[in-house]
């Protein structure tokens, strides 16, 4: 044969080598973070461990049988040597993975208590840190069928909020109805509010806002959440089970007392009200 | 009692493989219904299958991450326990195990993330390219393991220098005989499996009342697919069989129990095989059946276990039962996909209450067959690891010692027991989540639509209307 014989030892020395590399960095990332999980309570963050985890654990988890096959393929007398040889180190850490991986699908599932946190991933990090706020499940199919008010990305302000009903219900043109929620929430907190408010596609396109234009939930209002849904519209509308109606912003308060005076102190504007800055 | 390396080496083989298959037989069945699934909702924009294969991917999610590390356990077997096997077939054997690392383990891995994560962050025929590429990785993942174990089982196209094959066409050993009928065999089983778990699933939701809708369209899209499994793999199971009296007829005996060469042999429908008498108790035979089952002639030969040295012969009351496990599963199969026929000329396929009920019930049939056929295949190959040449005794690790394989047998046992009934409750937990209950939004309008921070143009979708 012309073709000069290519030595295999060395390139696949470097294969096998680059694969364990790969391994222990990518997936050294992996248990890394699955350590960091162990230690951390705060269940927002916890979601935001595992899902940074969540896409790439596979493929990081691959470079090992990547070795395990490449010494098996390239070096089968070492194979048959070393493997029996670390036996139990090998046992300790295949087991050790099983336990890992159910752990990480276990994070993956969120369970009934993580999912009942309005978290959506990464926002967690750069925006405001979420503030808890307590919520009462009234109706079981919370939860259940459908899921608790939640934002719609992660950026949204409002908390969608869906209509807890048994069976469709058809809103006539000029009809209101008030739909529970299936949920109570309790601000507690003085600075707080809650504002119900319409969701601008339904308002705009189907005519559906509130029979009281803007919802109020003070912060003692420990009732379950009921929307008034006013079909302005000229079309039946058909709220099916579970749709989102309406959406829930929470807002600070400022709390304020007033001081009788007797006069302002001048402002630019002075007295100018209605119309003053031209029609409008 | 002295502890037997060998003995325990494949006990411990067989219960990790045993927990391993499981997975594979769902994950490679669901790969392919998501891939469907989400191919419907691409085509018909229908919301129902977005829902279904959101429902799915996550359940999916679970059991691919149990199969993977399940899988990662196997090739390491082979040399912690199995390196005189491993030394001496690796020419021939790992670069099938390596091809299915790189065609179908990197595959899947690169794309799972696509298909679990990014409904919102590609377009959704990017993911439906994903679910598809998921697809395909696990069926070349199936190719792959199945061809290197069907070389085990009729090895050709190698030579042996000093114990150790070496390869000589590799077209013969991918394609060895008895590969095509295993691989087609074996994948329709894994889709057989998956949709009586589908189906299952399906009436689990009918009878509640739940989920009206998706259930439906499971129910019925999954039996229409059954309609067709079902009866193709009674007709691959017979060809597979074929197969099997040409290259390995001692399996066939085994799994017919029976002992004497004849011509016309009856088939034994249930026998208590006696291995030291050479005879069966009890049994229950239908004359001139047998031969027609394994030759296609009322007249034909078939050769009986006394034709080979008692060491030469496989474990017969082990193969023999599976067998039938796994066959009585098929029939059962059959009838209920029969019945579902009937109910469905009838307009009754959502609303019958014992059909649903049997739907139910049927839901790990498909498991079971599956560890049936492989204990059949499995054990009606020994004493062989590699058939005729390599005895499964002269192939375990010569550094054993039982009580080394027992502690790591304990190991496996102790931590499986742990680790896959939690699965299965995370899946079974999913299940009564259901579809809409999972936390994602329902609307497909959040596919094909960046979730970026910062939005490059001005959006005229009335959704963002202030």
């Amino acid at each position: 044969m012309s073709v000069p014989m290519l030595d295999f030892v060395p390139i696949w020395t470097a294969i096998l080598g680059v694969g364990v590399f790969l391994y222990v960095l990518l997936d050294g990332f992996d248990l890394g973070v699955g350590i960091l999980y162990g230690f951390t309570v705060n269940r927002v963050w916890r979601n935001l461990i595992m899902n940074s985890i969540a896409p790439i654990w596979d493929g990081n988890e691959t470079w090992l049988v990547l070795g395990g096959v490449g010494l098996f393929a390239a070096f089968p007398l070492a194979f048959a040597i070393i493997m029996p040889a670390v036996y139990f180190p090998l046992l300790g850490m295949l087991l050790a993975l099983a336990m890992h991986r159910t752990l990480v699908a276990r994070g993956l599932t969120r369970p009934r208590g993580a999912i009942e946190r309005n978290d959506q991933g990464p926002a967690a990090l750069t925006g405001p840190r979420p503030r808890s706020v307590e919520l009462k499940i009234l109706n079981p199919r919370v939860g259940r069928d459908f899921p608790l008010p939640a934002r719609a990305t992660a950026g949204s302000a409002g908390l969608d909020l869906r209509a807890c009903l048994e069976r469709p219900l058809d809103l006539p043109p000029g009809a209101a109805e008030l739909i529970p929620t299936g949920v109570a929430i309790h601000l507690a907190d003085p600075g707080l509010a809650a504002l119900i408010v319409p969701r601008s596609g339904l308002g705009h396109r189907h005519g559906i806002v509130l029979g009281n234009l803007v919802g109020l939930i003070d912060s003692d209002y420990q009732g379950e959440l009921l929307i008034s849904c006013w079909n302005r519209g000229s079309k039946l509308f058909r709220i099916e089970p579970g749709e989102r109606i309406a959406q829930l912003v929470v807002v600070p308060v400022v709390p304020v007392v007033f001081e009788v005076v007797e006069s302002f102190a001048e402002s630019p504007r002075g007295g100018g009200g209605f119309g003053h800055t031209g029609r409008g | 009692m002295i502890l037997d390396p060998l003995l325990l080496s494949r006990l411990q083989f067989a219960w990790v493989v045993a927990f391993h298959i499981l997975l594979p037989a769902f994950t490679i069945g669901l790969a392919s219904y998501i891939a469907l699934l989400e191919a419907l909702n691409f085509a018909t924009g229908r919301d129902v299958y977005f829902r279904l294969s959101t429902f799915w991917t996550r359940i999916f999610a679970i059991s691919f991450g149990m199969g993977v590390v399940s899988g990662i356990v196997m090739p390491f077997q082979f040399g912690t326990n199995w390196s005189r096997f491993s030394d001496a077939t690796s020419n021939v054997l790992s670069p099938l195990l390596a091809y299915e690392g790189l065609t179908a383990f990197f595959l899947e891995a690169a794309f799972l993330g696509v298909l679990l994560f990014g409904r919102r962050l590609v377009p959704r025929w990017a993911h439906l390219v994903a679910a598809l590429m998921v697809a395909a990785g696990t069926l070349f993942s199936a190719f792959w393991i199945l061809s290197a174990n069907s070389w085990m089982q009729t090895p050709v196209g190698y030579e042996v220098i000093d114990g150790r094959f070496f390869p000589q066409d590799w077209l013969k050993i991918i394609f060895n005989p008895s590969f095509p009928y295993r691989l087609m065999h074996t994948v329709v089983a894994f889709y057989i499996t998956t949709g009586f778990v589908v189906v299952g699933v399906a009436a689990f939701y009918l009878r509640r009342g739940r989920f009206v809708e998706e259930a439906r369209s499971m129910l019925s899209v999954t039996l229409w697919l059954l309609t067709i499994a079902v009866p193709l793999q009674i007709f691959l199971g017979d060809r597979h069989g074929l197969n099997s009296l040409q290259y390995q007829p001692a399996k066939v005996a085994a799994i017919e129990a029976r002992w004497d060469s004849v011509g016309a042999a009856p088939l034994t429908l249930f026998a208590v095989p006696d291995e030291a008498k050479e005879s069966n108790r009890y049994a229950v035979d239908i004359p001139y059946l047998g031969s027609l089952i394994l030759t296609h002639d009322v007249h034909g030969n078939v050769r009986g276990l006394k034709e080979w040295a008692p060491e030469e012969r496989p474990p017969v009351a082990i193969t023999f039962f599976a067998f039938r496990v796994m066959v009585g599963i098929g029939l059962l199969m059959l009838a209920l996909v029969i019945v579902s026929w009937w109910m469905r000329a009838g307009r009754r396929l959502y609303d019958s209450v014992w059909f649903l009920r049997c739907c139910q019930a049927a839901t790990p049939l498909g498991f079971i067959a599956v560890l049936a056929g492989w204990t059949t295949t499995e054990v009606g190959r020994q004493p062989w690891t590699v058939y005729g040449i390599m005895r499964t005794a002269d192939s375990v690790s010569p550094s054993l010692t039982g009580q080394d394989v027992l502690i790591s047998l304990i190991g496996y046992a102790i931590v499986y027991l742990i680790i896959f009934p939690f699965g299965l409750v995370l899946m079974g937990r999913l299940v009564r989540i259901g579809p809409l209950g999972i936390g994602l939004q329902p609307e497909p309008v959040e596919s094909g639509r960046p979730d970026l921070p910062v939005r490059a143009l001005p959006s005229a979708e009335p959704e963002l209307l202030p």
